[in-house]
């Protein structure tokens, strides 16, 4: 398989134009529609968007995890280390699962298996790629549990998922991506299904891992407050596209498409490090669009405050302002072209 | 879909049976004993010349009558059961449930073969033996639905405005279980006439000369080498009954079911 | 696990009284008398209520009930009330050929049945998924006597290869076998078609499951997602279910046994009902309510097993 070369070569992750579709009885469903996206080595990319956004979607691209039926990969190229994921044969999509891209879900109860312990399924992790002896594996597994900091390692070894509590759960399942040390991890809301004191914890986690493993995070979520803890960067989503780019700062304190800034005026606190939200809550106006009744030109329109005539004709498509800095918005393209 | 066609057909087919039977299902004639298949007789004749086809649509008659009413009474019956103990709860509701809970542990079939033991043979007595197979799984499902409106607050509401209990039983429960009611009505009506086949093969349906679908199979048993036409025709009659009742069935459920869970 | 395995087992012991009670009841119910079944129905008065005395069947109803129940709980099932053998002596005449073909005819079913199940779950919607599914609604849909003299034609008239009637010598394990073949496919394949569907549906089910998408992402081999992950927890559901549809096998075997004229407490039962037998209907009632007992507590006793949550809890 040659490499790809071209500017993104020294990028970890290259998502390019990426396009997932779902074909329902309702009609055809563009859950990622032209996505661009990249992360690079040792930062973290926050993907933020409302539920439906196809955050979840993008993520489970990457590792090929789409369920067919209904939905595929139609389009586009996910670039890891110059490997072409989306052509990639069965086979060494398999050797980089779990071992150079690991995934962690929302739901840890069911995305446990209820009827193996967790030692053995982290075990297997390291059986599988790094082609441990059991004993071995089991032994490495119990060190990944004291890293997440779950106490009492060797007891919980042996334990069934149903026997933990919801934040140790989240843990193990780091644990499990952990386990082969990946050069990055894609977060599908891990804090979500957690209390707020947890969630608090397993963030810290996850920065305190990041720090010292070098993993890059793609972090998904709909809570900015996760945002503003863990990212560096942060890309908006929108009903499958990206409508806005940027550092983790400059998105909360100089947010530029009405969505987003929409989304910060709404929320009534925030994380530690952002200061945004002093204003009165403010909802966005109207409903998410269903995916396969979109409206024409730019899908926010219906809800736009700033809404022009082209924005009901045609897509705005997405603008590099300044490195670093992208927005998919005639209004504001117009403003700083 | 399939099956639906398939049990309408044969709902037809069965109502007409007086009609459409080229000869009388009784008359014996033993000059015409065990013949093949042929154009006078299009399923052949049995051991005493009488014409099989008219005995097989004599004996859907008894089947599907056995068939829907066993299992209305038992759903009547059933419903009413499980009402009860629901409702009331405490003591008789468990006396009914535990009833319930035994009444089901037993076979379907020896059920029906200990109940007709005891009440001998006839049709009326064919459908109670199975209903009363049928009825406890009625009775689980309705004091369910009774149980979790209980629960709820809209009834107490409906009481301080003065509405009976009974109304405001039924007015609930029935809508809430009709999906059910229609997918589990089909499918025992599929079970209820296979047991019918099989108790009558037995020995225990309808006495002879009234032909049964079962009594003709067993018939059949003893010329398997000589005349098979006779069990074959008897067994894909209520092979093809009680398939198209069960396609029906689960086409049903697969329609109600996914409705309830979305 | 353990207390789970305690309660289920003492809840065995008091369903297993209400049963008997169910049945004694039940036969006690009959309108005829058995006296007069045995004696004819020219027999004068006084024989008729002499025979009754001998029977025991003049006494209060609950003391034979209690009689029954002490008796039955020391293994005496009492004698035949036609031919006053022991009924122990009866049953066990017949009890091998009976268990046997129960007993195979579970096992085909759950064993064929199973692995077809999973991999038509595994090839949904393909040629074979359609024809499994047909296939299973079929076998679900006719009568015990039907496969049974359809296999009769096919393998005993068509092809001599198998007998058409008996149950074959009882010391003789090959002749038993050369018997018990036909019967128990005809009841396994029944068996089969109920465990395919459940296997199926319940395999489905475990595919869509959140657990099987992390096995995948973990990089393990599709083989090891299926046959580790997937399959254990697909079972469980199927297991609890085989001893639902057992109770419906050793009911339907009455027929079976009618149909290949095996001897078995089926074709006793028959004989008992004709003959108003009271104690041999009651005691071969029994016996099978008990099997169907036995075979729900090990079916809850293996989901246990199966299924850690209960296990440690």
């Amino acid at each position: 398989m040659e490499k790809q070369t071209d500017a993104s070569n020294n990028r970890l992750l290259s998502i390019q134009n990426l396009e997932t579709h779902f074909f329902i009885p309702e009609g055809l469903v563009k859950a990622v529609d032209d996505v661009t996206l990249h992360i690079d080595e040792g930062e973290n990319l926050g993907l933020v968007g409302e539920s439906g956004c196809g955050k979840s979607v993008t993520a489970l691209s990457i590792l090929r995890l789409i369920p067919f039926p209904p939905g595929r990969i139609v389009g586009g190229k996910i670039l890891f280390s110059g490997l072409d994921l989306t052509r990639l044969p069965s086979n060494e999509l398999r050797k980089i699962r779990g071992n150079r891209i690991a995934m962690v879900f929302q739901e840890p109860m069911t995305s446990l298996n209820p009827v193996y312990t967790i030692g053995d399924q982290i075990a297997e992790v390291y059986i599988e790629h790094n082609h441990f002896s059991p004993k071995d594996a089991w032994e490495k597994a119990k060190e990944m549990i004291e890293k997440v900091q779950i106490p009492s390692p060797s007891k919980r070894m042996g334990e069934y998922p149903h026997q933990l509590s919801g934040g140790m759960r989240q843990r193990a399942m780091i644990a499990m991506a952990l386990a082969c040390n990946p050069q990055l991890i894609l977060a599908d809301e891990p804090t979500t299904a957690l209390d707020v004191t947890i969630q608090a914890q397993i963030l810290e986690l996850m920065e305190g891992l990041h720090e010292t493993l070098g993993t890059s995070i793609l972090i998904i979520t709909h809570d900015l407050g996760v945002i503003a803890e863990v990212a560096d960067r942060v890309a908006v989503m929108y009903a499958g596209k990206i409508v806005e780019e940027a550092e983790v700062e400059p998105l909360f304190n100089e947010s530029l498409h009405p969505y987003t800034i929409g989304l910060l005026n709404s929320v009534p606190a925030l994380g530690r490090k952002a200061s945004v939200g002093k204003k009165r809550l403010v909802e966005i106006p109207g409903l998410v669009p269903s995916l396969y009744d979109l409206p024409s030109g730019c899908n926010f329109n219906p809800r736009c405050s700033k809404k022009r005539n082209i924005c009901c004709e045609e897509e705005p498509p997405l603008v590099e302002l300044h490195p670093g800095r992208k927005i998919s918005c005639w209004a504001v393209s117009e403003k700083w072209a | 879909m399939v099956g639906l066609v398939g049990a309408v057909m044969i709902i037809a087919i069965s109502l007409m049976a007086t009609v459409l039977s080229p000869h009388d299902p009784i008359a014996q004639s033993m000059g015409n004993r065990l013949k093949s298949p042929s154009r006078t007789h299009l399923f052949g004749t049995d051991d005493y010349g009488r014409d099989l086809l008219s005995r097989i649509l004599y004996g859907s008659r008894l089947s599907l009558m056995v068939g829907v009413l066993s299992v209305g009474l038992g759903m009547a019956a059933g419903i009413f059961m499980g009402v009860v103990a629901g409702f009331k709860g405490g003591v008789l509701d468990n006396i009914i449930m535990r009833s319930v809970d035994i009444f089901m542990s037993f076979p379907t079939l020896l059920l029906g073969l200990i109940v007709l033991a005891v009440l001998g043979q006839g049709m009326f007595k064919l459908v109670i033996a199975i209903a009363i197979a049928i009825a406890p799984r009625f009775a689980r499902l309705s004091r369910g639905s009774v149980i979790s409106i209980k629960q709820n607050d809209y009834v107490d509401a409906a009481r301080t405005i003065g509405m009976s209990n009974a109304r405001i039983m039924f007015g609930h429960i029935l809508p809430n279980i009709i999906g059910d009611l229609l997918v589990m009505g089909t499918l025992w009506t599929a079970t209820a006439i296979r047991v019918e086949a099989s108790l009558s093969f037995i020995g225990l349906g309808m006495p002879p000369p009234d032909p049964t679908w079962g009594g003709i199979v067993k018939q059949g048993i003893e010329f398997l080498d000589s005349a098979p036409w006779i069990s074959l025709y008897g067994g894909l009659a209520i092979m093809i009954t009680v398939l198209c009742f069960n396609m029906v069935g689960d086409g049903l459920r697969d329609i109600i079911d996914p409705k309830l869970r979305s | 696990m353990f207390t789970y395995a305690i309660r289920r087992i003492l809840i065995a012991i008091p369903t297993l009284l209400a049963m008997l009670t169910l049945v004694f009841l039940l036969v006690r119910v009959i309108p005829s008398d058995p006296a007069i079944s045995v004696l004819g129905s020219y027999a004068t008065e006084e024989t008729i209520k002499a025979l009754r005395h001998e029977m025991g069947l003049d006494r209060p109803i609950y003391v034979q009930y209690f009689e029954f129940i002490w008796n039955f709980a020391h293994g005496d099932l009492g004698r035949s009330l036609v031919n006053k053998l022991p009924i122990v002596q009866l049953l066990s005449g017949v009890l091998p050929y009976t268990l046997e073909l129960a007993i195979s005819a579970i096992l085909i079913g759950s064993i064929l049945g199973i692995p077809l199940g999973v991999l038509l779950a595994l090839n949904r919607n393909s040629f074979w998924d359609y024809s499994g599914r047909i296939f299973s609604l079929v076998g679900l849909s006719v009568p015990a006597f039907v496969t049974g003299i359809v296999l009769i034609i096919l393998f005993s008239i068509k092809i001599n290869l198998l007998p058409v009637s008996g149950g074959g010598d009882l010391d003789d394990f090959g002749s038993r076998l050369h018997h018990l073949i036909l019967p128990a496919f005809s009841l396994g394949i029944i068996m089969m078609a109920y465990i395919t569907r459940i296997a199926r549906s319940s395999m489905l089910e475990v595919l869509g499951a959140d657990y099987v998408r992390t096995a995948t992402a973990k990089g393990l081999k599709n083989r090891k997602v299926i046959a580790k992950h997937a399959l254990k927890n697909a079972l469980i559901p199927v297991v609890s279910v085989i001893g639902t549809y057992s109770a419906l096998i050793i009911g339907s075997s009455v027929i079976t046994e009618i149909v290949f004229n095996r001897p078995g407490i089926g074709n006793l039962i028959v004989g008992a009902v004709q003959q108003r037998d009271y104690n041999v209907l009651q005691s071969s009632m029994t016996i099978y309510a008990s099997f169907v007992i036995l075979v729900n507590l090990l079916t809850d006793l293996s989901y246990g097993f199966l299924n850690p949550r209960i296990q440690y809890d």
